[in-house]
């Protein structure tokens, strides 16, 4: 994590990977665990991830910005997800789709991953609101969480959570020539 | 439209906060204000804001069921008569809003909850709004009241409640540092409105620590009564199960009972177990999955499958001062105080099975009252309950001759002994007798023949095959073999032949005048233990008390087979639940048997042991446990370590340690017990088989679970009694092992060994 704050890119590359395999093993496990397709929250595999991560010995700041930085990842996993599902139509026995968590019930992964692009362009001007979008739509934390998480009030979150859906809504908008 | 460039964005962004910010009808004079400085930035925001409005029309992002209200829209708003003011709380299913009348009639604050989906179904508002009516007529000083219920104009639900202002009782309980019984009274509360809304026919479904405030002068407020009621009416969430619901806050699986999870049928058990937990959490200060988090996948199998610890092996475990010293106690102190009746209480509240759950709520109190004025608990020990037909079957079999075989030789010698005695009168009836004893031995099947060897077992077949022609001229010795060899097939645990033998002896008996005779009745007396051994309680009870007056009469009270029949009687009553009876009847038997055999006898000792096994029951552990080594320091002293009857009495007491959850020395005790017992008995011996399998258990609850397995494997092999064998997959002390194949393969194997004994 240190050499991430210091802007190392290929270190955020190598923790981005460490994180998608490690909550793909979560969720896994817990497929396996119980030998039927059952439906799995983001909110929570967050949490154990972070449970397991920290009690592996890595260090990170804070939880805040784990969690932040995982919602991300989560992301990445939820779209794949998205996408493998549609690939394979039955079969698929995997499903990351929390309820609470819009994104999972979104079947088509290629507007998931128009939303994901937008985001992106979110992160480069305001990257807390980017974030708050992660850790909601794709993520599934209420607001009261999020606010914990992230330090702010409710009321804030819920603006900025407010105003990137504007910007997020207008940048889709304008790609589908709207 | 065009993509807002960054430069854009960043001018535009602090004005958006501005805006959204302000309440949806100040928005216009604002935007007016800023129009006369920055026109063309006016315009963008303008723009820009009639497109929030629009998406969140379209719930962009958020599609979920139904119209979420979008949260500042909606404040400023009336609902009916009241005027949303501030928002308080906000959860998957809606917000709650704190709300005032708009027309000024009353000072009264109330809270509104709006819940987050449309009624849509057909005559879904008239329903939602009559259901909330009969909510509304619960009136309970512990219930939040239900002013109202609606729906908007938009079609959202929503309730309208006495506003609390309260902590939750968990975070209230622990602020005050109130202690456990201080924490009973209060649950009591809790219990006296549930209990009330039970009997107005309300269950309420969703108890967790949220929904019951305690305000700040200690007064209990329920919330939400039949409100999960309500929604599943009214939407389709009724359908779906919980899981599904999971961080949709609708109901919570951590609270949620098993049948809520596996789609049963709600009724109010349901609340008997989620106020259990609410206990238990109160207590322990941990859910019984422990301390979070817990993935669903966790929380399923744990609301559904695994029992939750016992509350004094919780405290222990999580061995967590700071949570004891906030119930004014260290873990240990805790631990102490939850072992026996509120571990037994709580798993009773816990029960998976709705129908084991006390049978109303109003119950669940009375046992708690109970406890806090130290009077005996209803309930009886979960666990106990098999171990301790295990004890009772095991005193019984000591009671009567050691070891089957020994019976089977002793028997047979008795009866030469009394018949040689005869022999020198009646030369007539010795030589019948003498050809019968001969023909028995002469057994020449080589199937009933191991080796050159011809066992007892065979022996005992032939003979019981044989007798009921053999001896017909000689009806009194005939019913006399018959009982020995009944006795035989008892202690073998072969009960269906035993019956017979021992029923067919008494009617012998009877049609040859000899009704009444102690003999007769004895046959009787083993005959009714026969019924009990089977589990057939009812028949064996009434038997034993029509065979008591006529002992008493025949008799006479005092005499040693009338007390046998009275001790019998009491462990048949235990085993049926009547416990006051029981133990009252058994202390008499005490009585007599100190006045009349002394106090260090064998049968006193046993009517100890028989004592103790009732306030187990009684969950009386303290007491039972006193007794108990009172009579093994009784028989070391008088009998040395290295006698059956002592060996019986400290598997008693190892098995009394296990259940109190002193594993380490409940552990040690089944070690030396062993030693004992393989020095003394020799191999092979039911007991053997016994200590071997209690070894299992301990080793089960310690989680050492290949160890278990091979212990219950050695105990099968040894030979366990039919009873435990058959009953081994149901024993709570095996729990740890459930769901192990290999287990399952032990437990088929136990049966089938049980079933080849009793179809022999």
């Amino acid at each position: 994590m240190d050499a991430t704050e210091r802007g190392d890119t290929s270190a955020a590359d190598a923790l981005f990977s460490a994180l998608y395999s490690e909550l793909h093993r979560l969720a896994r496990r817990e497929l396996n665990r119980h030998g039927f397709p059952i439906t799995l929250s983001a909110t929570t595999l967050l949490h154990q991830a972070y449970v397991e991560v920290a009690s592996g010995g890595t260090s990170f700041p804070d939880r805040a910005r784990f969690i932040g930085y995982a919602a991300k990842v989560m992301r990445g996993l939820i779209i794949d997800y998205a996408r493998s599902r549609s690939a394979q139509k039955r079969g698929g026995q995997f499903e990351i789709t929390s309820i609470g968590t819009e994104a999972g019930d979104a079947a088509d992964h290629r507007e998931l991953s128009q939303i994901s692009e937008a985001l992106d362009d979110l992160a480069k001007v305001e990257p807390n609101l980017a974030e708050i979008v992660d850790l909601r739509f794709f993520c599934g934390f209420t607001f009261a969480e999020i606010a914990s998480l992230k330090d702010i009030s409710e009321r804030t979150a819920q603006r900025q959570w407010e105003k990137a859906r504007i910007y997020l809504h207008r940048r889709l908008a304008s790609e589908l020539n709207m | 439209m065009s993509t807002l460039s960054p430069e854009n964005w960043k001018e535009i962004s602090p004005y958006l906060d501005e805006a959204l910010d302000l309440p949806e009808e100040e928005r216009a004079s604002w935007l007016e204000v800023l129009r006369a400085s920055k026109p063309d930035l006016a315009h963008l925001l303008d723009k820009l804001l009639e497109e929030h409005r629009a998406l969140s029309h379209e719930r962009f992002l958020e599609r979920a069921p139904a119209p979420n209200a979008d949260e500042s829209a909606l404040r400023g708003r009336t609902v009916g008569p009241y005027t949303l003011t501030s928002l308080v709380g906000q959860g998957g299913m809606g917000s709650v809003w704190l709300a005032e009348r708009s027309d000024g009639r009353f000072e009264r604050r109330v809270a509104v909850k709006i819940l987050n989906f449309a009624v849509t179904a057909h005559g879904g508002v008239e329903r939602f709004k009559r259901e909330g009516q009969i909510l509304g007529q619960l009136a309970h000083p512990n219930i939040a009241e239900l002013i109202d219920a609606g729906v908007t104009g938009r079609g959202e639900p929503y309730l309208v409640l006495e506003y609390v202002k309260g902590k939750q009782i968990d975070e209230y309980c622990d602020e005050h540092m109130l202690g456990v019984d201080a924490r009973i009274q209060l649950f009591l509360d809790v219990l006296g409105a549930v209990s009330h809304a039970h009997a107005n026919l309300i269950v309420h479904r969703d108890i967790k620590p949220p929904n019951v405030l305690v305000s700040g002068d200690g007064k209990v407020k329920l919330l939400d009564f039949g409100i999960a009621k309500l929604l599943a009416d009214d939407t389709n969430l009724g359908t779906a199960t919980l899981l599904t619901l999971e961080s949709g806050g609708a109901l919570t699986p951590q609270f949620a009972a098993p049948e809520q999870l596996t789609g049963g049928a709600v009724t109010t058990a349901t609340d008997v177990y989620s106020l259990g937990l609410l206990l238990y959490l109160l207590l322990t200060g941990n859910h019984p999955a422990g301390p979070g988090p817990h993935s669903p996948a966790d929380l399923l199998k744990s609301v559904t499958e695994t029992d939750a610890p016992l509350a004094s092996q919780a405290v222990a475990a999580s061995n967590d001062v700071a949570s004891a010293e906030r119930r004014g106690a260290t873990p240990e102190k805790l631990r102490r105080r939850f072992r026996g009746d509120l571990d037994t209480i709580l798993a009773k509240a816990l029960k998976k099975k709705p129908a084991e759950r006390y049978p109303s709520v109003a119950a669940f109190g009375d046992e708690l009252r109970r406890y806090l004025a130290h009077e005996p608990i209803a309930a009886r020990p979960d666990t106990l309950s098999y171990r301790l037909r295990k004890y009772t079957r095991r005193h019984r079999v000591g009671v009567a001759v050691a070891t089957a075989l020994v019976l089977l030789l002793a028997g047979f010698m008795l009866i030469q002994t009394m018949e040689l005695r005869r022999i020198t009168r009646e030369r007539d009836r010795a030589d019948r007798i003498a050809d019968f004893m001969t023909s028995i031995f002469q057994v020449s099947d080589p199937s009933e023949t191991v080796g050159n060897s011809v066992t007892a077992r065979a022996v005992l077949d032939k003979a019981s095959t044989d007798i009921e022609t053999g001896l017909s001229k000689d009806p009194e010795v005939q019913a006399r073999m018959m009982y020995t060899m009944g006795m035989a097939y008892l202690n073998l645990g072969l009960y269906s032949r035993a019956e017979a033998l021992l029923g067919q002896s008494i009617r012998i008996a009877g049609s040859a005048g000899g009704r009444e005779k102690r003999e007769t009745l004895k046959s009787t007396q083993k005959l009714a233990w026969t019924l009990f051994n089977e589990g057939r309680f009812a028949e064996a009870e009434s038997q034993q008390r029509k065979l008591l007056v006529v002992d008493q009469r025949v008799l006479g009270p005092e005499d040693h087979d009338t007390v046998g029949v009275k001790g019998d009687l009491a462990t048949t009553l235990s085993e049926e639940g009547h416990l006051a009876e029981a133990e009252e009847m058994q202390r008499e038997v005490l009585e007599q048997q100190k006045r009349a055999r002394g106090p260090e006898a064998y049968f006193t000792l046993v009517s100890m042991n028989n004592l103790a096994s009732i306030l187990i029951h009684e969950g009386r552990f303290a007491e039972a446990d006193k007794l108990e080594r009172e009579a093994i320091e009784i028989k070391l002293r008088v009998d040395g370590p290295e006698n059956l009857s002592t060996i019986h009495s400290m598997m008693t007491e190892a098995a009394i340690e296990a259940d109190m959850g002193e594993l380490d020395e409940s552990e040690k005790s089944l070690r030396q017990l062993l030693e004992l017992e393989r020095r003394v008995l020799g191999p092979n011996q039911p007991e053997i088989a016994l200590t071997v399998y209690e070894l299992a258990t301990v080793a089960a609850k310690r989680g050492r679970t290949e160890e278990a397995l091979s212990l219950l494997r050695q105990a099968i092999d040894i030979g366990l009694r039919p009873a435990e064998a058959v009953e081994m997959g149901e024993d709570p002390g095996l729990k740890a092992l459930h769901g192990d194949p290999r287990f399952a393969a032990l437990v088929a194997k136990a049966k089938e060994r049980a079933a080849s004994q009793k179809s022999n």
